[in-house]
């Protein structure tokens, strides 16, 4: 599939119909689908409905937007009215939603064709899809490895060539960890800049939408369409967001980078190196690469691992088979309660929600939860004390490439250290970018992580596009 | 039925903080030997226990049928009910009172630190032991006791005048066992060694300091000898371990999770576990916890926490009425529905 | 251990429901009695994904009602409380925990004395649960029905110090409180619809200590009756235990009705542990020096200032009836028509009794009258002052300016019910026209002469024993041939003027 903004100008111009371009990718998903499992549910009426939709607008000479015809893979834990939204859990098998989330809203203005619903780990909590309540997502790279987590679904779809768009929500990586496993582009924006009305929410405080696509350019382009202020949600940034496609070919040139040790020394040695690679093309591009240490890295993971249960473990709490999706019936209201979820559940969530509830639990609300809130503190300072000499970090977004399916599911320690390069930015609310750069010694991908101050989506799609101009080719060992 | 207990050898108790301290005696003494630290500490706001260990504080011949098993679990129950009341405990002792600090150490890892006045860790040498036990065997149960050794005039401590052949016997064995274990100990320790002392050889307080994986303060007195809790540096011990104490436990980690802990907040979160899955369950998070430790012991009191990653405020709507839903696609998804309402099983409570 | 000499202490907790139109969180209707389930939506439904959106008017009211409690406005945050339970839309409520809006206040009691105000806050209200079952008793309920439209309803949640003690003060500080509830607009102070619900906190201790005893708390009285009785049953129970020699266990407890007694309502010491922590969906909340100083610029008069004004408008007295009166027109909102007649030359004191007796017994239709007053302003023309500048001028007698009175706010009231609004039908009220119809016109002064005259000569013997008759007698025959004058005109003379004209014979 060609990529987005081509296609989408084809659409717009009258060159290609949108009902096609739905129509080869509805066919491509039957086609190939099967082996990968990216999607959970196949939109495919809608679908065609939506393209119909926007070829009537072209005909008519009728704007039908900046993303005119394009498919987008929704993860599913995105509302989309009447379309099933499981959240990979079986508490929500079934469940279609009343009400469309806002970047549906916004896809769908912007003449986007919402394909499906992606596959996910339970309530996004995962770095390997794999705790999926129906069956893991395959990496489109290499079928026995897992595409990442949380959002592997949309990674996949979109490294598959199902659609040169997708959907996902990162809360401590589950964007850019599966964009460095798939090889493709994941952004988590600064947090506020994408509205979570009607994302179902995981931790509240760190959880942002943002984009897959399969280049720099791409994903600048779903991120414009999305990011805008939403009065339904209070923590939705004030203003208007800069657009940011121009930014792209903006080139590297007198960029600040600072390759920060503390996001590549736990990392596998081929992806060190491709790291280090990166910082040379970025340098020989015109960048002022230097080291910058910032040692409050490594508290970003247990600070992390008590924030993200605490808030999940309210969150999750509705869930409790009164008002919509799985019921067990029991003799009293708690027993059907406990019955519901005990069943809805898989053991991750479980595990997470009384992880959270521990650390939130009287006694012990100082030591864990509020602890970890001022380790968050720390971790902002340190990022200001680096951005007064550096306009972007550089360095890993996952330590290893995609690793195999069941190779780390009984060890939720080892499962959580993928997220280690990719958790500062969630606690701080800054925005940082994957993008493809070279294979590890296996051959996968290996994605390479800019970090930017908030707001500063322009200068990480600069570097981005820098980057993916002097990447080395795709399949090339390191 | 034991002797009365000694005038001031009486068990001492103070209610504090989430913080505890348990202040263990010598073999022979009794807690009149650790009252003065003891109320220091709980001075200092901690929640103190300093228990009478068997045999102790009324006449030796209830000293006599007593070993290190009757004092160690004595020690162990005493440490048991103080750390089920506190976040976090210290554990002080005397002489013998060290050996079963360090003891207690070794079996609970979570003991946040230690402060050690002369405790006895390497036992005599095998000369001595053989001479002892010649003697057991010849008949005899008592030696010349070993209490009150202080350079200060005027001060004495309330110890037997003689002591149990066989219950000291007990005590270097078990004093062994406690040397041999030192490498792990790893948390903070507060050491105080007595240049001059006649009852525990220095050499004690060496190996420790050197065998101990986690940091150690030494501090060597001068003037006192070996109960120097009730010696010339009486006030300078008193005065050090508080300090240590107060800086210690603001940094130690909180206790660990227990089986317990799970099943509790299971129920809070309304999931019901098998017992396989409460071990399992128990163990993968006591790991998750553990990496957390790091962060629960930095001393970050100075900092805010954050709660919003970005700063907004004052985030209002008008009190404009905006479209409902409609009923009939709410009550759609709604697994039971009677009389346009949503039905549940009946409740067992009220509203909290 | 005797109880003789031991005081209660009591500290009441008052949900207070905000009278905006649409919840805290979302624009769903806030509306009371309408079908289940038609005024929700994701947000108060808790569906996933939804996220709250803070109602800028609950927070006005809010600091109307800290302002009027002379608390302190801060910078405020809120909280989520966490706990499962079927009418709790999201098994967590969002609440202020540690940063609440409103500290540190107080409550004047209209006899003179001040109860703290801890805390004013603001958290959403629940849904309603229907139990399904025998009785419709909790305890025997089969199974139970959720009801949402009240989920999310804006609530301010009123916490007392414990300075309360007894049952008639806490009774006195619900009904002030009340009173400046309304009087802030914050509330319609309908009780009988749940606008305001009370938790009392209540323990024994003997007089003079300076610790408290256990409490037990009552939640979830709906009437100022209920709250009164509660707290003495419950005083008195505690009492009883402690004279036995038994303990008072912290808990709380049900007040049954019927039954006239507290019941225990938890079955086990588990105490809930709620988890409060920062609610990460909303943002701090820091009203400005200037949004406060509007709002407390906008305070209207309060029931204390209301009733010292009327005092003033008595000439500074106010003894046990007048005081009466005087809270009663407050309470009722009555004042403004009062203070209107005395405007227009009507003596205060009438206008008072007028407001308090006669309006106060038609209910609902003569708060329409106030509520106009109210929104007319003091100028407006009312029919009460027209009547009530009649009766003073002698116009109407005092029988006749009631029955004039009540036939005027029912015809009031039937034109308002047929569809007429307020004020066209107040401004077509006709007090003087009406009194016409009834017959109650006024005297001519030598109709009356005639009766007077005529009466005279139909009592000679009287009439000379009033002529010369003792004091005593004087007044008592004066009392005989008022009432035969009355008699005589059907009512219409006017007492004072019979005096007169009776006077000018002697």
């Amino acid at each position: 599939m060609s990529g987005a903004r081509e296609l989408a100008a084809a659409v717009r111009a009258g060159e290609r119909s949108a009902r096609t371009v739905t129509e080869e990718a509805l066919a491509a998903v039957a086609a190939g689908d099967g082996e990968v499992h990216a999607f959970l549910t196949v939109m495919g009426d809608e679908a065609l409905a939506q393209a119909d939709a926007v070829d009537a607008a072209v005909a008519q000479g009728r704007d039908p937007g900046p993303l005119a015809g394009v498919p987008v893979a929704l993860k599913d834990n995105l509302c989309t009215r009447g379309i099933p939204t499981t959240c990979g859990s079986r508490i929500l098998d079934g469940w279609r939603p009343p009400y469309d989330a806002t970047v549906v809203e916004l896809l769908r203005a912007a003449g986007a064709v919402a394909l499906g619903k992606t596959n996910m780990d339970e309530f996004a909590m995962g770095s390997s899809t794999e705790n999926s309540a129906f069956g893991p997502t395959r990496n489109p790279r290499g079928l026995d490895r897992v595409p990442g987590g949380s959002s592997g679904g949309s990674a996949a779809a979109v490294a598959a060539g199902f659609t040169p768009l997708g959907l996902g929500s990162d809360t401590g990586g589950s964007i850019r960890q599966p964009a460095a496993l798939c090889g493709v582009v994941g952004l988590k924006p600064t947090y506020g800049s994408v509205s979570r009305y009607g994302l179902v929410a995981f931790a509240s405080s760190l959880d942002q939408i943002g984009p897959f696509a399969a280049n720099v350019e791409d994903a600048a382009l779903l991120f414009d369409a999305v990011a805008a202020h939403d009065p339904r949600d209070s923590t939705s940034l004030p203003g208007v967001h800069p657009t940011t496609l121009e930014a792209v070919r903006a080139g590297a040139d007198h960029v600040r980078v600072g390759l920060c040790p503390d996001l590549i020394e736990g990392c596998a040695p081929d992806v060190a190196s491709r790291v280090y690679e990166a910082a040379e093309a970025l340098s020989a591009a015109g960048a002022k690469v230097d080291e910058v240490r910032v040692p409050e890295f490594a508290y970003g993971l247990s600070a992390y691992y008590l924030i993200a249960p605490a808030e999940a473990s309210s969150n999750l709490a509705r869930y409790d088979g009164v008002r919509y999706g799985l019921r067990v019936e029991a003799d009293d209201a708690a027993a059907m309660n406990t019955a519901t979820r005990t069943a809805g559940f898989g053991a991750e969530v479980k595990r997470r929600i009384m992880l959270g509830t521990y650390a939130l639990s009287a006694g012990y609300y100082d030591a864990y939860y509020a602890q970890a809130q001022r380790v968050r503190t720390l971790v902002v300072q340190a990022f200001d004390r680096a951005y007064a000499s550096f306009d972007v970090l550089l360095g890993a977004t996952a330590p290893t490439t995609a690793f195999a399916l069941g190779a780390k599911v009984d060890d939720p320690m080892a499962m959580y250290m993928n997220d280690v390069c990719t958790i500062p930015s969630n606690l701080a609310g800054h925005p940082a970018l994957s993008v493809p750069f070279g294979s590890g010694a296996d051959g996968l991908p290996v994605g390479v992580q800019i970090l930017a101050p908030a707001l500063a989506e322009g200068l990480l799609f600069r570097v981005a596009g820098a980057l993916e101009a002097g990447a080395p080719r795709p399949g090339t060992r390191s | 039925m034991t002797a009365p207990i000694l005038p001031g050898a009486e068990p001492y108790s103070a209610a504090g903080d989430e913080r505890g301290a348990l202040v263990l005696h010598g073999f022979t003494g009794n807690p009149q030997s650790m009252r003065g630290l003891a109320t220091a500490l709980a001075a200092a706001g901690l929640t103190v226990e300093l228990p009478l260990l068997p045999g102790h504080g009324t006449a030796v011949a209830d000293l006599v049928p007593t070993g290190w098993d009757d004092w160690s679990a004595a020690a162990e129950a005493a440490y048991i009910d103080l750390a089920a009341r506190c976040t976090s405990v210290v554990v002080v002792g005397l002489s013998m009172g060290g050996t079963l600090s360090v003891w207690l150490a070794e079996r609970h890892p979570e003991i946040a630190a230690l402060v050690l006045v002369n405790p006895l860790v390497v036992p005599p040498d095998a000369e001595t032991v053989a001479f002892i036990d010649s003697l057991i065997e010849a008949g005899d149960e008592l030696a010349p006791g070993v209490g009150s050794d202080i350079a200060l005039e005027g001060a004495s401590e309330a110890a037997y005048s003689e002591l149990p052949l066989r219950s000291a016997r007990s005590l270097f064995d078990a004093a062994a066992a406690v040397e041999r274990g030192l490498g792990s100990v790893r948390c903070p320790v507060l050491l105080f060694s007595s240049v001059v002392d006649h009852v525990v050889d220095p050499v004690s307080g060496e190996c420790l300091a050197e065998r101990v994986a986690g940091p150690v303060e030494r501090v060597r007195l001068e003037r006192s000898y070996h109960v120097a809790t009730l010696d010339y540096d009486k006030d300078e011990i008193e005065r050090r371990t508080v300090v240590f104490v107060a800086d210690r436990l603001a940094r130690a980690p909180v206790r660990p999770l227990s089986r317990h802990d799970v099943v509790h907040v299971a129920s809070l979160a309304r999931l019901s576990l098998s017992p396989d899955e409460v071990d399992l369950f128990t163990a993968q998070l006591r790991t998750v916890l553990e990496h957390a430790a790091d962060v629960a012991a930095l001393d970050l009191a100075h900092l805010a926490p954050t709660a919003h990653p970005l700063p907004v405020v004052n985030v209002v709507r008008t009190d404009d009425p905006r479209p409902s839903l409609d009923r009939s696609e709410v009550l759609a998804a709604a697994p039971s529905v009677e009389d346009d309402r949503f039905r549940v099983p009946r409740i067992g409570g009220e509203a909290p | 251990m005797s109880t003789d000499s031991w005081e209660t202490v009591i500290g009441l907790e008052v949900h207070c429901e905000l009278a905006t139109r649409t919840k805290l969180f979302c624009g769903c209707r806030n509306a009371f009695g309408d079908e289940p389930n038609t005024n929700v939506c994701p947000v108060c439904l808790g569906l996933p994904g939804s996220l709250p959106v803070l109602n800028e008017y609950a927070v006005e009211l809010a600091m109307r009602i800290g302002a009027a409690l002379h608390c302190e406005i801060r910078a405020s945050s809120f909280a989520r409380k966490n706990y499962f339970y079927p009418d709790q839309a999201k098994d967590y409520q969002i609440s202020q925990y540690d940063e609440p809006i409103n500290v540190a206040g107080w409550l004047g009691l209209p006899g003179g004395s001040r109860v703290g105000v801890t805390r004013a806050h603001l958290e959403e209200d629940t849904g309603k649960l229907t139990h399904v079952g025998d009785g419709g008793r909790i305890g025997s309920a089969r199974h139970a029905l959720v009801d949402y439209n009240r989920s999310g309803v804006p609530l301010v949640e009123i916490v007392s110090e414990p300075d309360i003690r007894s049952a008639a003060q806490a009774r006195e500080y619900a009904s002030e409180l009340r009173g400046i509830l309304v009087a802030t607009g914050a509330s319609d102070g309908r009780l009988e619809e749940g606008s305001m619900r009370f938790d009392a906190n209540v323990s024994v201790r003997p007089l003079g200590a300076s610790e408290f005893g256990t409490r037990a708390e009552i939640k979830n009285l709906n009437s100022l009756r209920s709250l009164g009785r509660a707290i003495d049953y419950e005083a008195a129970r505690q009492m009883a235990l402690i004279a036995a020699g038994e303990p008072v266990h912290q808990e709380t407890r049900h007040w049954d009705e019927a039954a006239g007694r507290t019941e225990s309502m938890r079955s086990k010491e588990e105490a809930n542990d709620y988890r409060y922590f920062p609610e990460p969906d909303l943002v701090p909340l820091a009203p400005d020096a200037a949004w406060q100083e509007r709002v407390r610029a906008s305070l209207g008069p309060m029931p204390a200032d209301r009733r010292a004004e009327l005092v003033g408008l008595l000439g500074g007295a106010s003894t046990g009836a007048a005081a009466d009166q005087i809270r009663a027109v407050v309470d009722l909102g009555l004042d403004p028509l009062v203070r209107a007649a005395v405007t227009a030359g009507a003596p205060a004191a009438l206008a008072l009794a007028r407001a308090a007796n006669e309006l106060a017994a038609e209910g609902e239709a003569g708060l329409i009258l106030a509520q106009a007053a109210n929104e007319l302003g003091p100028g407006a023309d009312s029919p009460f002052t027209t009547i009530v500048v009649m009766e003073s001028g002698g116009t109407l007698s005092p029988t006749q300016s009631k029955a004039v009175l009540s036939a005027s706010v029912q015809a009031i009231s039937a034109d308002i019910k047929g569809g007429a609004s307020v004020t066209a039908a107040i401004a077509r009220s006709d007090p003087a026209a009406l009194a016409k119809e009834m017959g109650f016109e006024a005297l001519e002064a030598d109709t009356l002469a005639a009766v007077v005259t005529d009466v005279i000569a139909k009592n000679p013997e009287e009439w000379a024993r009033l002529v010369g008759g003792d004091d005593v007698t004087k007044k008592k025959l004066r009392g005989f041939f008022t009432g035969e004058v009355m008699k005589a005109t059907a009512g219409k003379a006017n007492g004072s003027e019979v005096a007169a004209e009776l006077g000018r014979r002697l």
